[in-house]
């Protein structure tokens, strides 16, 4: 079966957040995962939407943030994709645990969880920057 | 924010009516529970059973409660959702905040002992 794909996309203004992760959660479910996974799945893409919005466009709206979804070859994968500014190479290479001083931070936590709860995270920087996430699929 | 509160002795039982708390929310959850704060409501239990989703900027409006009833007081969680729950443990909050499955459990643990005898 050749590779499905579906393209969602969005102002950048957190409360649009919700219809990626309401929808990509009802995929996950419609796909196989059990409840848990599709929680961590919507987790993961709005983890990585709000990241976009707020560290890459600065919480400047009216720019676009794009979510492709691609199901194939036992895999899902969600590409997270926007214009602004590319994640500093810091920031990856670093777990946000050892990047902070604070024992309780408020924030910067959103890298740290979808490390965790996806099989494989890679960042692009070329003429936009894309976060690609992928969950192995439900086996049948 | 909708919110529904209540008082069983000394704490003050706030029960989120929503079911998502996300980036776009977070601002406005703090200054609604901040609100018990100010007013001297330091022994806070936080029933989060309607929600279906919480990403980590809720989580992060959910420590700023904490820090700001610091040690006059405490926080205990009620009710969250299996699923919510890990997100607690991915971020190992679960060892900064006690949730408790039951609201009368999280009032419990807010309860000196003595006072339940007495």
């Amino acid at each position: 079966m050749s590779t499905q794909r579906v393209h969602l996309s969005i102002e950048s203004k957190l409360d649009h957040v919700s219809l990626i992760g309401v929808l990509v959660r009802a995929l996950a479910t419609q796909l196989g995962y059990g409840n848990m996974d599709s929680f961590q799945i919507e987790l993961a893409v709005v983890e990585a939407v709000n990241n976009s919005i707020e560290h890459s466009y600065l919480g400047e709206p009216n720019k676009k943030v794009d979510v492709s979804l691609a199901i194939g070859e036992g895999n899902f994968v969600l590409t997270i994709a926007d214009d602004g500014i590319p994640m500093p190479s810091k920031v990856l290479a670093e777990s946000d645990e050892s990047a902070s001083s604070d024992d309780f931070p408020e924030g910067g936590r959103g890298l740290d969880i979808i490390r965790q709860v996806m099989d494989s995270v890679t960042y692009e920087r070329g003429s936009r920057n894309s976060l690609h996430l992928i969950k192995r699929l439900p086996s049948h | 924010m909708k919110t529904e509160t209540n008082r069983v002795g000394q704490t003050t039982v706030i029960k989120l009516l929503e079911r998502r708390l996300g980036a776009d929310k977070a601002g406005e959850f703090k200054a609604e529970i901040g609100k018990y704060v100010e007013a001297g409501e330091t022994k806070i239990v936080l029933d989060l059973a309607e929600l279906s989703f919480m990403d980590s900027s809720g989580l992060g409006a959910l420590v700023s409660v904490l820090k700001m009833i610091g040690k006059r007081g405490d926080l205990t969680i009620a009710g969250t959702q299996a699923t919510v729950q890990t997100l607690f443990r991915l971020t190992r909050m679960d060892k900064v905040f006690r949730s408790f499955p039951t609201v009368s459990e999280a009032v419990q643990a807010l309860t000196p002992q003595d006072t339940l005898k007495g």
